[in-house]
């Protein structure tokens, strides 16, 4: 976790042959994820990884609502949360292939 | 902390050093755990039912407490904590999260034994285990007991607890909370943990986890039999289906919101359908009573302090408990199945435009019905902002106690308009005050509640059947929060109300000579109520408060009306029967209304216009004219700042409203 910003253009980096960085706000439904970075301050970091959002942890985008709302997503450990749209574009993820 | 447990002298002295220490103080038990985890379950299992709100220094939020007893005597008081996800990550005081923290806090600093119990839901022990990296940090012997063993044995599966308490280092327990062995199982091991002189003893090789230690140590301890593996697996998977089926309906872009529009309508058709006529039988024993009480006492002064003042203010209170119990059971309905959570990620956008998020939505549409049940349903808001900010704009809502005045007003001064005409108003009104709350909760999330918001991360939890017990235990709790909270509230503004309205002062000027007041002297015979509201404490307010309100149209009468339904606005109508001498007011409002019509000032002129209704109604729809929404923020908030800061605005916000509108009518050329 670091200060630096997250990308929110939507745009996804070719990290390697195999796998893209992008965020959690732009990852494809479906489409399995590593949480690579949580760019948020401290204290909001420390309370997502208590939900299970956390570096390291594995995430799937399961819909999103209308206009811009949030989230359905399922985390490694079986949780499924409604994530503000927001921050999930704060979360870096890494897709797996 | 509570009280301490009262034991007899002769067995505490009798017992070895620790047993007798933890008779003298008692023993407290935190129970700990995320939401959904089953914590409430394992803790009416616990107290056997036997809950009430806890007086803990320090800590501003209702947490249940109940008593348990262990052996020789002593006795272990057991707090339900609000669930939660963490204890170290405290956004704000105010959350759960935080709050939980101060009362752990404020535990460890006390001599009185405590024991922490992390509730974990063991088919979703990973998720459980995150908090208990936390909880081993604690400087507190802990107890981690896994609930739902027989939903995991029913798919096959074990959860070895030997594995699970080596892995964390601490003591681990498997249990039902639906079996009663569960209650001495517990118990008894919380009394073991307490009679340690200090946790170390115990506890001592208690491990901190990493993230993928913890997913790994979730994955070795759950086993399942190999003959079960195919069964469990496929009663899993349609458990999963389910879940993944409802919500591909539940929360489909179309379909979704129309099935919730319908959910909401069926609730809210509920508070009418069901409540109504229950209110009704209640509506009549009272006003038995009140008859026998003045078969029995006369028409004085006593009287009618007894049936109108105490009577009435019981009354009211009454009124609202139907309204208090089918509200709770259908929020707590919602939240047990899943489904609140669902349709606040279906209407959170929307919301979120307004400062608020989708939680907020079904206290705000309970704010429709009535505010009282609403205000005390925001507590399923987890940020404490935004749950101030929903809690503020509520009384902004049309409740459905708006409607007898805004009835009579039509009745009064538009009767010139037909029925569709009517009908539009009614519809403006609506839509104003929902209009005025939604641009009061944005200007309130900038300036007084504005702050950093938590940020959503809402637990979509499984589908799954509500508990019908738990659901009526936790009705029944609401109704007695109310009752004793709010209830006791509004039966003492009601006294001081017919103080005001019944008690004649000799500093109150005769009123103005009107045509409308001489007609009322010859019905004076009414037990004196005309004459006496007159020369009334309330009379004499109100005419002070005249020059205020002439620029929005209002006289004196309008004023004590005003004041009179301060307890409820539905007796604003009533209240202006008794000034004009129309007894039945209440129930008949036809005649009052062609008596205001009549009403004369003393150069002969009309003293109500239609601009006067235009500005009464304006008036109506933005003032927080009810007592007991007054008495339900201060409970809710736990302070007199906010009530008191909901008056102000709101009143402001009505007197500007009326003068607009009362003025703009005259420029417009309304009669």
């Amino acid at each position: 976790m670091h200060d630096s910003p997250a990308p929110t253009d939507g745009s996804a980096s070719v990290e390697s042959n195999e796998r893209v960085a992008t965020s959690l706000a732009e990852l494809a439904l479906a489409q399995d994820a590593t949480v690579e970075d949580v760019a948020v301050d401290a204290l909001a970091g420390a309370w997502l990884d208590a939900v299970g959002i956390a570096k390291g942890e594995r995430v799937v985008v399961i819909r999103r609502a209308l206009f811009g709302g949030p989230l359905h997503v399922r985390t490694g450990a079986g949780g499924e949360f409604a994530l503000d749209r927001s921050l999930a574009r704060q979360i870096r993820v890494r897709v797996h292939p | 902390m509570s009280a301490h447990c009262e034991v007899p002298a002769t067995t505490a002295a009798s017992l070895p050093g620790q047993t007798r220490e933890l008779v003298a103080t008692g023993v407290l038990v935190a129970l700990v755990g995320r939401p959904n985890s089953g914590k409430s379950s394992l803790f009416n299992r616990l107290t056997d039912g036997d809950a009430h709100v806890g007086n803990f220094p320090g800590v501003t939020v209702d947490i249940l407490e109940g008593n348990a007893p262990l052996s020789a005597g002593a006795v272990a008081t057991i707090a339900d904590l609000p669930g939660l996800y963490s204890i170290e990550a405290t956004v704000d005081p105010a959350t759960d999260e935080g709050v939980a923290r101060r009362f752990l806090d404020v535990a460890l600093e006390s001599p009185r034994p405590l024991v922490v119990v992390q509730v974990i839901d063991v088919t979703q022990l990973a998720l459980g285990l995150r908090l208990t990296r936390e909880l081993v940090r604690l400087r507190a012997p802990l107890l981690v007991v896994a609930t739902q063993r027989d939903v995991l044995e029913g798919e096959g599966g074990t959860l070895d607890a030997a594995a699970l308490a080596a892995g964390l280092g601490v003591k681990v327990l498997v249990v039902s909370a639906r079996e009663a062995q569960t209650r001495a199982r517990v118990l008894a091991a919380v009394e073991a943990l307490a009679g340690a002189r200090s946790f170390e003893t115990g506890e001592s090789g208690r491990r901190e986890l990493s993230s993928d230690e913890m997913l790994a140590l979730a994955k070795r301890v759950v086993t399942r039999a190999p003959a079960a593996n195919a069964e469990a697996n496929a009663r899993a998977e349609r458990r999963r289906t389910f879940t993944t089926r409802a919500d591909a309906l539940l929360l489909h872009p179309l379909v979704g919101p129309i099935l919730f529009v319908g959910i909401m309508a069926s609730l809210f058709s509920a508070v009418f359908l069901v409540a109504d006529p229950v209110t009704s039988v209640l509506d009549a024993a009272k006003q038995a009573l009140g008859d026998g009480i003045t078969r029995v006492l006369g028409t004085g002064l006593v009287s009618s302090f007894l049936t109108d003042g105490l009577l009435g203010g019981a009354g009211t209170v009454l009124a609202f408990m139907p309204q208090i119990v089918i509200l709770t059971v259908a929020m707590e309905l919602l939240d047990a199945t899943g489904y609140l959570a669902r349709g606040a990620f279906l209407v959170d956008r929307l919301l979120r435009l307004l400062g608020l998020s989708g939680r907020s939505f079904v206290p705000l549409l309970m704010g429709h019905a009535c505010a009282i049940p609403a205000i005390g349903a925001t507590r399923v808001v987890r940020d404490p902002r935004e749950r101030l900010t929903t809690i503020l704009v509520i009384p902004l809502m049309t409740c459905s106690a708006r409607l007898p005045t805004y009835a009579l007003v039509l009745g009064t001064f538009f009767s010139t308009l037909n029925a569709f005409q009517k009908a539009l108003i009614f519809l403006a009104l609506y839509f104003a005050g929902f209009v005025t709350a939604l641009v009061a909760s944005l200007v309130l999330r900038r300036t007084a509640t504005r702050g950093r918001g938590l940020p959503l991360v809402l637990e979509m939890p499984a589908y799954r059947a509500p508990e019908a017990a738990l659901i009526a235990k936790r009705a029944l709790q609401a109704g007695r929060r109310f009752l004793r909270d709010v209830g006791t509230t509004i039966v003492a503004v009601s006294a001081i109300l017919w103080v005001l309205l019944s008690v004649p002062v000799r500093a109150a000027a005769p009123p103005t000579a009107t045509a409308a007041t001489s007609a009322t002297s010859g019905v004076a015979a009414q037990a004196g109520t005309d004459t006496t509201i007159e020369r009334s404490i309330a009379a004499a307010i109100g005419r002070t408060f005249e020059p205020i309100t002439k620029p929005i149209g209002f006289d004196w009468r309008i004023n004590v009306g005003l004041i009179g339904s301060f307890g409820a606005r539905e007796v604003m109508v009533s209240t202006m029967g008794i000034i004009f001498g129309m007894e039945n007011a209440g129930e008949d409002p036809g005649p009052l209304a062609e008596r205001l019509r009549d009403a004369r000032k003393p150069d002969g002129s009309p003293a109500y216009s239609m601009r006067t209704g235009l500005a009464l109604l304006a008036f109506f729809v933005l003032a927080c004219q009810c007592m007991s929404t007054v008495a339900a923020i201060r409970r809710e908030t736990k302070s007199f700042k906010w009530p008191a800061f909901v008056l102000g605005y709101t009143y402001l916000l009505a007197y500007a409203a009326a003068f607009v509108v009362y003025n703009v009518a005259r420029l417009a050329g309304v009669p």
